[in-house]
């Protein structure tokens, strides 16, 4: 199918952006396109005015900070992956990488365009909840920062505002050890469920536990009751079924036609279970 | 590779025309009023018709199979009044651009009633709703292929094993999808038609007979194809619609499918649900045979199979090559408000072989037997031939019990129950599956009447011996992307003891020669055969000639290495070259009456069916806590009589069990109650990758033909029609594990779960 009708612009500044942005409500910011343009070539989204981040540099940067790794929204998923601090600050966010789409997806897609789309079923949501990321907005009113927490708000559904961009997500060090766990129909495939588990071990008992589940809802799931299962006990399957038992409880998990509700139940508590053992570095 | 093959929407025209066709978002409503002015308004739009404006210029698609009782249907080109499935064409846009196309189709207004659905094989059978007016009980065809009194069997039998098998609707989904360009010349009257076909001169004959045009002037091109898998085996209405504009509008017009239109509405496939059950005696000997199997056909026959291309066909092979002696089935052909079935790989007969090869497993188990055990006391052997199965089918040769035993060496049998037993202890479950099979391979006029489609089938080819000794090849059969251009010249290299290089091989256009289609396993088979034969009859006459300056007899003569020689002494002869030109040019040389015409077309129709056989086997693990299948092993054995291309043959296999792994483990069009189709995009209809599909070990058997010029059989199919049984016998071993088994497919991982739920031997699994 071809696109419908649309005017582009490429502009070199984020306040340049703003400005074609802000006022104009069938304007559309594009990142990689590879969540937008299918939408518009199967018609199932049609902006007058798409306005290309593509050219704006400062937002394709990682910078290496002191307190924070800060990732710009344009830096592509392929850089992210490749790149030297990513892989020594938020190991997390490199695992997790290797589950997003396919390489040729990863080339073009970017961490900004994928938190912005807010999937249900993405992966770089649940990180950012995880890895407690604040994301950076800029819009005709200034600039104003966001907690991950507070920034997902249902299935393609953010806390982004009429012309705001994201400009950068800012990845605080984490003490916590984290190991990731996704299933899907095919390796690059939107999780069936997935989970991001991150704990300390200190005197051999568990400590800090931190719990995030995706593809469950319409949004990451932090969920603090199951990870207070853990605190002071020592990690083995047994505790950490004991903690997947109640992980989703109160959620009400969503049914496709890959999975329903039951066993997208079942498969995130093994899930939490596999994610909490390699976590805590138990060899099963 | 070079990347330089021009597939249909390659081809550039000056003036060419776009389409768009709108269609059905309804399974069956009523058309109360369509408005198409905004649409005709819109910038750049040349033609807007609807079912109304093509009517009068072509009833439909009519589709029948000359069988009593057979009920056949019209597909209109665009619906009128009523549309029958989700996707059916109901209006199409002419327009200077696609993307104008494609804009001034959102602007068609189209007001339907909606009317209740049949939307699966259930409420097709109840028919108190009817899907299709012209066909009665929503019942197409009710097929018995054999009719045994098997109850003595069933009330004697140590053991029966029965199911109920609901096989899931899929796709071919050649990676191109389907395109067709027509272009009518006025002043010529000549109809040029390109399309992505696998059947290009019965396309040529049905545009003739569908828009009463002079056949004569109807050139049918087949540019580079990029994968048919039978789905472009058929005459789609839109191939039709193309033609019916360009002869309106005088201009070229150009329709591209793309993959959300091919999904919806070129033909689905396999959807079938087999009620099976097969009776043993204590020793695991076969005594009977049970099936009723009903095809969820869709609103529609296709052009030319029709819903018999699934369980009727089926039915013909369904005791495939075990000695079962009595056989009582049952096979009905429904409509429901679905896109119509088609041929795809394998085409009816995937279905029955998952049912069958899995209760064989399951009575193995039941016995005690090995599956490879209860197989072999059950095989025909060279000491049954001839063996006549009950449907009639004569088995006169193949390589059963070998392919068997070869299958258990390659597997090696032993070790991998001690490598199941050691998994299982670690909670995992492997199992093994295997399926051996007989292929109706190059399928011509006797196969199809064996499989009661009746329809007559024959190709022919041209060969020529150039002036100076090289090769041209004309045939009628087009490839898409199987190699058949270098199979084709290899048989020519081969009769004429020429060099490959020395044959060129001229495809692509019903110019070239008649014939019925790439489709079949048909490919291999009747290139040998009508190259094969009009080769002999070419050389004849280079044997007279070669006679006639050799003095000595015709039948002393031999071509080889490129030359023609008295046979045993190549010195006695002539290069070829100097053979052809005496012909063309020497007329001193010729024998009295000698005709110079070294030229020879001829038609092949095999005698009888031509029998390939082989077996394949599978290995997967499935993982209890994600319910995910991975096939970890695959194995083949082939025997397609004599390979005239090794690495050709191991292509069809290896690309047929990536279909068999995408049929069996992911793929599934699903509907939703009101026949919505949901899956509409590639990322919901799950194709496999390289990463689901595992190396696959071959090995070749090799019993040549002898109704076939050089001893070849067809094996295009025959991946497809085994090794889905292989994949979910082995899903099934590992389930038997913890007393669990799928008969719904695919094998999601849904429905692993929900087998799990079931299993009866969750304790086998140690905790861990
Ligand atoms: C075949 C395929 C498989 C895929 N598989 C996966 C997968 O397994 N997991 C996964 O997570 N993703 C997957 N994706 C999606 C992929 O990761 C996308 O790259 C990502 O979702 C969107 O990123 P993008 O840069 O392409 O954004 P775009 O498509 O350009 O934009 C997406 C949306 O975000 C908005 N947007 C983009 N940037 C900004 C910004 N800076 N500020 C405000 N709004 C913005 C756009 O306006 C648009 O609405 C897949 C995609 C494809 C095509």
């Amino acid at each position: 199918m071809k696109f419908p009708d649309f005017s582009y612009a490429r502009p070199a500044t984020i306040s340049e952006a703003i400005k074609l942005l802000s006022g104009n409500d069938d304007a559309r910011p594009l990142a990689g396109g590879q969540s937008l343009l299918p939408m518009m070539a199967l018609r199932m989204a049609s902006p007058g005015l798409l306005v290309d981040l593509g050219l704006i540099e400062e937002l394709a940067v990682i910078a290496d900070g002191d307190a924070t790794l800060r990732i710009g929204a344009m830096v592509t998923h392929d850089t992210t992956a490749r790149s030297e601090a990513v892989a020594r600050r938020t190991p997390l966010l490199r695992q997790a990488l290797h589950h997003v789409a396919h390489q040729a997806v990863r080339n073009r897609g970017t961490l900004g365009g994928s938190l912005a789309n807010a999937d249900g079923s993405a992966e770089m949501p649940v990180v950012a909840v995880a890895l407690d990321a604040v994301m950076t907005l800029q819009g005709p009113d200034g600039v104003r920062r966001i907690r991950a927490d507070e920034f997902f708000q249902g299935h393609y559904t953010t806390a982004i505002g009429e012309g705001e961009l994201l400009t950068c997500i800012d990845f605080p060090d984490s003490a916590r050890s984290w190991a990731f766990e996704e299933v899907s129909r095919r390796p690059g495939d939107f999780a069936l469920a997935m989970v991001a588990a991150g704990l300390q071990i200190a005197n051999g008992k568990c400590l800090n536990a931190s719990l995030v589940i995706g593809g469950v809802s319409d949004r990451p799931i932090r969920s603090e009751s199951a990870a207070a299962v853990l605190d002071g006990r020592t990690l083995d399957r047994a505790v950490a079924t004991e903690a997947a038992q109640i992980a989703l409880d109160g959620v009400r998990v969503r049914s496709d036609i890959h999975a329903d509700a039951r066993f997208r139940t079942e498969l995130a508590k093994n899930l939490v279970v596999r994610a909490l053992l390699r976590a805590g570095g138990a060899n099963d | 590779m070079s990347g330089r093959a021009a597939y249909i929407a390659d081809l550039a025209f000056p003036d060419v025309l776009h389409v768009s066709i709108l269609r059905s978002p309804f399974a069956h409503a009523r058309i109360t009023a369509i408005d198409v002015s905004a649409a005709r308004a819109h910038g750049g739009v040349v033609q807007v018709w609807t079912g109304a404006d093509v009517l009068p210029r072509c009833g439909g698609v009519m589709a029948r199979m000359e069988l009593p009782g057979f009920v056949p249907t019209v597909q209109p080109i665009l619906a009128h009044d009523i549309v029958r499935f989700v996707g059916e064409a109901v209006a199409v846009v002419v327009a200077t651009s696609q993307a104008a196309a494609e804009d001034a189709l959102e602007l068609i207004d189209v007001d339907y009633d909606e009317l209740p659905v049949v939307a699966d094989i259930a409420s097709a059978v109840a028919a108190e709703v009817i899907a299709n007016e012209a066909v009665p009980a929503n019942l197409v065809y009710r097929g018995h292929r054999c009719q045994d009194d098997v109850d003595n069997d069933f009330a004697r039998a140590a053991c029966v094993a029965q199911g109920r098998f609901s096989n899931n609707r899929v796709s071919a989904t050649p990676m191109e999808p389907r395109g067709c360009i027509a272009s009518h010349e006025w002043t010529s009257g000549q109809l040029t038609v390109w399309s992505a076909t696998q059947m290009p001169s019965f396309l040529k004959t049905m545009l003739a007979i569908h828009l009463a045009f002079p056949e004569q002037r109807i050139e049918v091109i087949t540019p580079q194809v990029g994968g048919g898998f039978g789905q472009k085996a058929h005459v789609h209405p839109e191939e039709i619609l193309v033609c019916l504009l360009a002869i309106e509008l005088g201009r070229p017009i150009r329709w591209i499918e793309d993959r959300r239109e091919n999904l919806l509405s070129a033909t689905h496939a396999k959807h079938q649900i087999n009620e099976m059950a097969i009776a043993v005696d204590a020793d695991g000997r076969f005594l009977a045979m049970r099936n009723r199997s009903s095809t969820d056909g869709g609103a529609y026959n296709s052009l030319p199979w029709t819903h018999l291309v699934e369980s009727h066909v089926g039915a013909s092979t369904l005791t495939g090559p075990y000695r079962i002696a009595n056989f009582n089935d049952e096979s009905l052909s429904l409509v429901t408000n679905k896109c119509p079935i088609g041929a795809y790989r394998g085409v009816g007969w995937s279905a029955g072989h998952i049912a069958r090869e899995t209760l064989i497993d399951r009575a193995g188990r039941e016995l005690g037997l090995s599956p490879f055990e209860i197989r072999r006391r059950n095989l025909v052997d060279q000491s049954d031939y001839p063996f006549t199965t009950p449907t009639g089918l004569v088995i006169r040769e193949g390589t059963f019990v070998q392919t068997l035993d070869r299958l258990e060496q390659m597997v090696d049998y032993r070790s991998f129950r001690e490598r199941q037993t050691a998994a299982l202890a670690k909670g995992k479950l492997l199992g093994l599956g295997l399926c051996v099979f007989n292929e109706v391979s190059g399928v011509g006029t006797r196969a199809l009447s064996f499989l009661h489609t009746p329809v007559t089938t024959h190709d022919t080819a041209t060969v020529r011996v150039e002036p100076t000794g090289k090769i041209t090849v004309t045939t009628p059969l087009v490839a898409a992307g199987q190699g058949h251009l270098t199979t084709f010249a290899q048989v020519a290299a081969d009769a004429f003891g020429v060099p490959l290089d020395d044959v060129t091989v001229l495809a692509g256009t019903t110019r070239n020669a008649h014939g019925f289609g790439t489709v079949a396993s048909r490919g291999a088979v009747f290139g040998a055969g009508t190259i094969g034969r009009a080769a002999e009859a070419v050389k004849v006459k280079i044997r007279q000639l070669a006679a006639h300056l050799l003095q000595t007899g015709a039948e002393r003569i031999t071509l080889s290495e490129g030359r023609v020689h008295v046979t045993g002494s190549p010195e006695q002869g002539m290069p070829l070259a100097d053979l052809a030109g005496a012909a063309y040019f020497a007329d001193a040389t010729h024998p009295p009456e000698f005709d110079p015409a070294l030229e020879a077309t001829a038609a092949f129709d095999p005698a009888d069916v031509v029998l390939a056989n082989g077996g394949h086997a599978a290995i997967v693990e499935i993982d209890l806590e994600t319910c995910l299948v991975r096939v970890d092993q695959m194995f083949a054995v082939e025997d397609c009589g004599k390979m005239i291309n090794p690495m050709i043959v191991e292509g069809q296999i290896r690309g047929g069990i990536a279909q068999a792994i995408g049929m069996t483990l992911l793929e599934e069009l699903v509907h939703d109650g009101e026949g919505q189709l949901v899956t509409t995009t590639l990322m919901d209809y799950l194709l496999p990758t390289s990463v689901d599909v595992p190396d696959v070990q071959i090995a070749h058997l090799e019993t040549p033909s002898d109704l076939v010029p050089g001893g070849v059989k067809g094996m295009g199919e025959s991946a497809m029609i085994s090794a889905p049984a292989a994949i979910i016998g082995a899903v099934n071993d590992a389930l038997a594990l913890v007393g669990a088994s799928v008969e719904s497919f695919p094998a999601s991982p849904q429905r692993i779960f929900d087998a799990l739920q079931r299993a009866s031997k969750v304790d086998a699994v140690p905790a861990l």
